[in-house]
């Protein structure tokens, strides 16, 4: 272990404020209710992706990805809570 | 024990532990504590090059109140790592416990999965140098923000300490969500190669490297444009977080004498959606052509513009607040595209051949904005324009009144001072146009004009209504009576074809009249010799008032509070003008039949000269032959002998019509209200208590009568005033109908200053009575016998259990005797009736009179012969049943000194009309549960002539029914509301659970003696 004094006025030096405290976890709602879209359906809100992009087939390869990783998200959430 | 600690720094999540005495955890103990985490992977470089380089890390520590650079043994993980150790949390083995960065950790990995989890991510692709990274991005709500935010703000500072780290909290906290949100994307896409979807080879590339653990794709000639176009894309969908939008900048075209290619200036548009100020100098037509350019705008900062050219140009990279724009031509070709789809034209701007601006008339672009302006706007599009042309001016009517400077009470002056002239003013945006400016823009052809030097733009259909009023025959008006000119405002209205009526002026007379300023156009008339009285100040304005519309020729509707005296000012309006040269016919005055009476009495205590005929009865004269006799000043009838007699009334003008408590025609559908249109007189007066402003319908049949036309036709004014201020309470039409009307109605208030002040006050209570145990008995019985049947009643059947046990309740407090109706002995077995017997005692102690109000009738005859033999004096009875004779004569009875001291009066027949000020004791025995009626009770003895304290006294039985609707009402509330202005019958409405709550006695209910 080495040290050096420093001066970094924007952290705290009173420890108790530094390492700050264990509070319990306040994440509120997860999620904004019922209904609630993905972002891939707000996308399909503004119409289908340019052309140049792959148009409907990329949304629905995108659909696709979204409903995966949203099940395996839905999974894991359950391991961290 | 191991405290364990992590450290967001340089995309990575360090972790270290700290031991008692500060001892720092070695890599070996750090191992350990990790486990086995999974293999660095190529796609995380730096971890790799971490790893490497050293397996310690420089932090800013807190020592002896300063912040000391410490190195301490750490682990970096990556986003792979880092999730996996997340998860899976530190053994439970004793030996180590997280510190608050490590709990600060796992939460924002809880976000960062509740993201994943309700799909709120994006993907994107990020160019590096030969490279190109494809990456999941949040894309979080805002209620997402606020908890990061939230999030953030309960950081602890260690968790970013590490030396040359200079990130806010809020940065460190969106880096690790964002790592570990990817990470998420990316390890659940695992093993789910997409297909290929079509469109450039870069597309499906960049799927494949999203669920590809090293997120990496070649960066190829077309990678940036179809960044860009991803960018662009997926921007439209998380508005807020876009860091440039597409702004459209109009200015008209190079020539114009003072605009040029910077007009509107570039960086001098506070407010990019609406462009200079109205004050700002407008340039001057050069024709009508303008210019269209795009460009974009910094999101945050839209006053920071790349124009086509610059961008394409590719002088330089477009940095915004957000940071730099990833192919921000693609960008602007890719929002030009979908820009187009809404307003064609704008497919000029982009594509291979775009140009940086094209060229349009001022009407096809006039039009293009007003189709397309709002549409383009939503689509996240800045418009710079000057205001006037994306905000319409409106042309609006207004009137002008001008009559002459001198009142037209001036003698000589009358008639053609009393006559005004009125035209019609076009007006824009407020201000008054002179005919010649009028000419100019009705002969302009284009969107766009100037006035006064000033653009402006407006609509075809304004601009022809606007001519079409001006040049119509008879749009203005001279020498016309003061209503015709304010009915024009009205009546003209409908031809005001898409023109707002933009209020009215008026010079000289009219303008006090229509200012109410009273004071400055009506000469005082002097208080009539004929008039046997004094008439108080306010009194004798309203006579002045009076006597200045009708040489107007306007009706009048006086609606004094109750109390104040409009019988006396009417009387002393007839003393008046008998007193001048006009040799006057008779004055037909229709009243409810109950104060017929009172107007005959009245008149022969103020105006003893005044020859009154009351037109009642069987034996009344002919009814055709009244209106010229000329041996009778005043013909008194009420509204139903009229309806019946009006053949007979309405066959020849009258003199005047006055129609007292003019509320009673209110409903114009009526018998009564139909006979009163058919009256003919020249002048017409209205008599009213009630605040008529507030009540439309009202407002209208009795305007309808005074001042024929004023208001229009009932559907008319329905549409125009009455569903506006009913149902949208809207201000502009109230107002403007106030200050139609305003001139034709004059009401003071007993509060107002300087009106009442000598009147006495008036003291209101409620005294509590308890019912004996009697009456508690039989309460119980009726509610009970009440809530067993009425849940097996429906309809009808059970609403008229409900109203005659309430009726039988009210009874029951009243008296026992008043229930049953067997003539039982009355003393001792009411509260309410021993409390009665107390006031009255007490009043007639002190030679004082009382009146009681009851609303019934039955009660009133029980009760006045017990009062009458324990009080030792005369308790006379005034209900509905008596003729008018006998209640003219039991009215100056009870007004003489030695008449009876107390009247028991029924609350329809004793409330209304008749003044009863000898007494200054009143009391409410049972109660309507209506304020306003009880108040027109009260109000007879409260009123001028009154000299002493009223006293009024409103009797309830406590635990009852009585008090709980009592204090229903005493709470202003919705219900209340209901309860008001309407008879029993919401009662009849309620459940049988709320019936219980409303009826069922209380234990303090009953009196113990």
């Amino acid at each position: 272990m080495s040290t050096d004094a420093v001066s970094e006025p924007d952290l705290p030096t009173d420890p108790v404020l530094f390492w700050g405290s264990v509070a319990p976890l306040e994440l509120g709602d997860a999620s904004d209710g019922p209904g609630e879209e993905s972002a891939v359906d707000a996308l399909d809100e503004r119409g289908q992706p340019p052309i140049e992009l792959g148009g409907g087939g990329l949304r629905r390869e995108l659909e696709a990805m979204y409903a995966v990783i949203r099940a395996d998200a839905v999974a894991r959430l359950r391991w961290l809570s | 024990m191991l405290v364990v600690h992590v450290v967001w720094h340089d995309e990575l999540l360090w972790v270290w532990a700290r031991g008692e005495g500060a001892s720092d955890a070695s890599a070996a103990e750090l191992d350990t504590l990790l486990g086995v985490l999974p293999p660095v992977v190529s796609g995380e470089a730096r971890l790799t090059q971490a790893r490497q380089r050293s397996l310690e890390i420089a932090l800013r520590l807190p020592a002896a109140g300063r912040l000391e650079a410490t190195t301490v043994p750490a682990v970096p993980l990556g986003p792979s790592a880092a999730l996996s150790f997340l998860t899976r949390g530190l053994d439970d083995d004793g030996a180590s416990c997280a510190g608050a960065t490590l709990h600060h950790a796992r939460a924002a990995a809880v976000l960062a999965a509740r993201l994943a989890a309700r799909g709120r991510l994006l993907p994107a692709l990020r160019v590096g140098t030969a490279i190109a990274h494809a990456r999941w991005e949040p894309a979080p709500t805002e209620a997402d923000d606020t908890r990061l935010e939230a999030l953030a703000g309960d950081q602890p500072p260690a968790f970013r300490c590490a030396v040359g780290a200079q990130v806010t909290a809020r940065e460190a906290l969106d880096g690790l969500v964002g790592a570990l949100l990817d990470e998420i994307a990316r390890s659940a896409l695992t093993g789910h190669l997409p297909e290929r979807p079509g469109g450039s080879p870069v597309v499906w590339r960049w799927l494949e490297a999203l669920g590809d653990p090293s997120g990496t794709t070649p960066d190829l000639p077309t990678t940036a444009l179809v960044a860009g176009r991803i960018d662009a894309w997926w921007q439209s969908s998380a508005p807020g977080q876009e860091r440039a939008q597409l702004c459209l900048r109009i200015a008209e075209v190079p020539g114009a004498p003072t605009v040029g290619d910077d007009w509107p200036p570039e960086g001098s548009v506070a407010n990019p959606l609406e462009g200079p100020g109205a004050d700002d100098e407008p340039p001057v037509s050069s024709g009508g052509r303008w210019s269209v350019e795009a460009g974009l705008v910094d999101a945050v900062d839209p006053e920071t513009y790349w124009s086509a050219a610059v961008i394409r140009g590719g002088v330089g990279p477009v940095r915004t607040r957000r940071g730099p724009v990833a192919g921000p031509a693609a960008l602007l070709d890719t929002t030009l595209a979908g820009a187009a789809r809404v307003w064609g034209e704008l497919a000029a701007l982009h594509g291979a051949h775009a140009r940086d601006r094209f060229e349009v008339d001022a009407p096809a672009l006039a039009e293009a904005l007003r189709r397309h302006g709002t549409a383009l706007e939503q689509l996240g599009i800045v418009i710079r324009a000057p205001r006037w042309m994306r905000q319409p001016s409106r042309l609006a009517a207004r009137l002008h009144i001008t009559s002459s400077e001198r009142s037209p009470w001036s003698p000589g002056l009358l008639g053609a001072s009393a006559l005004v002239d009125y035209r019609w003013q076009v007006t824009l945006d407020g201000g008054d146009l002179t005919q010649a400016e009028m000419a100019l823009l009705a002969s302009a052809t284009g969107p766009f004009t100037q006035v006064r030097g000033q653009w402006v733009s407006l609509t075809e259909r304004d601009r022809a209504a606007a001519a079409t009023l001006l040049e119509r025959p008879g749009a203005d008006g001279s020498g016309v009576p003061v209503v015709e000119a304010l009915h024009a405002a009205l009546s003209r209205g409908d031809e005001l074809g898409d023109l707002p009526f933009d209020g009215m002026t008026a010079s000289g007379w009219v303008a006090a009249l229509l200012d109410g300023d009273l004071d400055l156009s009506l000469e005082a008339v002097p208080p009539p010799a004929g008039f046997s009285g004094v008439l108080r100040p306010y009194q004798l304005k309203g006579l002045s008032w009076l006597v200045f519309l009708e040489r107007l020729s306007l009706g009048a509707c006086l609606a004094d509070d109750m109390g104040l005296g409009k019988t006396i000012q009417l009387l002393a309006l007839l003393a008046a003008e008998r007193e001048a040269d006009d040799k006057p016919t008779p004055t037909l005055l229709v009243c409810p039949m109950s104060v017929v009476g009172n107007w005959q009495h009245e008149s022969r205590r103020f105006t003893p000269g005044l020859r009154v005929y009351l037109h009642h009865g069987p034996n009344r004269t002919d009814a055709d032959e009244l209106a010229g006799r000329d041996d009778i000043d005043l013909v008194v009838t009420s509204y139903g002998v009229l309806a019946r007699d009006v053949d007979g009334l309405a066959a020849t003008d009258w003199w005047r019509v006055v129609l007292d408590e003019a509320q009673a025609v209110k409903n114009p559908t009526t018998a009564q209200a139909q006979a009163v249109r058919r009256l003919r007189a020249p002048r017409r007066v209205a008599l009213t208590g009630t605040p008529i402003e507030n009540r439309l319908g009202e407002l209208h049949s009795i305007m309808r009568y005074l001042n024929p036309g004023l208001l229009g036709t009932a559907a008319g004014f329905q549409r125009r005033f009455a569903v506006p201020i009913e149902r949208s309470g809207d201000d502009e039409a109230r107002s403007a109908l106030r200050a139609l009307t305003k001139p034709f109605v004059l009401r003071r208030r007993k509060t107002d200053q300087g009106i009442l002040d000598e009147l006495p006050p008036k003291q209101e209570m409620k005294i509590y009575c308890n019912l004996t145990r009697e009456q508690a008995a039989l309460y119980r019985t009726l509610v009970d016998r009440l809530l067993s049947g009425v849940d097996s009643s429906v309809g009808i059947a059970r609403r008229g259990m409900v109203l005659a046990t309430l009726t039988r309740l009210k009874q029951v407090c009243n008296h026992p005797a008043h229930l049953l109706g067997d003539g039982s002995p009355l003393a001792g077995r009411s509260g309410k009736l021993a409390v009665l017997e107390e006031v009255l005692e007490e009043a007639l102690g002190i030679d004082e009179k009382a009146v009681v109000f009851t609303q019934y009738a039955q009660l009133a005859h029980l009760l006045a012969p017990y009062l009458s033999e324990r009080l030792g004096a005369e308790v006379a009875v005034f209900h509905g049943g008596l003729s008018r004779t006998a209640r003219d004569t039991l009215r100056e009875r009870f007004d003489a000194p030695d008449g009876p001291p107390v009247l028991l009066a029924s609350l329809r027949a004793g409330g209304v009309g008749i003044n009863l000020t000898a007494a200054n004791h009143v009391v409410h025995l049972d109660r309507w549960w209506n304020p306003a009626v009880e108040q027109q009770a009260t109000d007879r003895t409260h009123r001028i002539g009154q000299t002493k304290v009223v006293q009024v006294r409103t009797l309830i039985c406590t635990g009852t029914l009585e008090e709980r609707i009592d204090a229903l009402l005493e709470k202003k509330s919705a219900l209340a509301e209901t309860i008001v202005g309407t008879d029993e019958s919401w009662l009849t409405e309620m459940s049988t659970r709320d019936l219980r709550e409303l009826l069922t006695l209380s234990a303090d209910a009953v009196s113990d003696a």
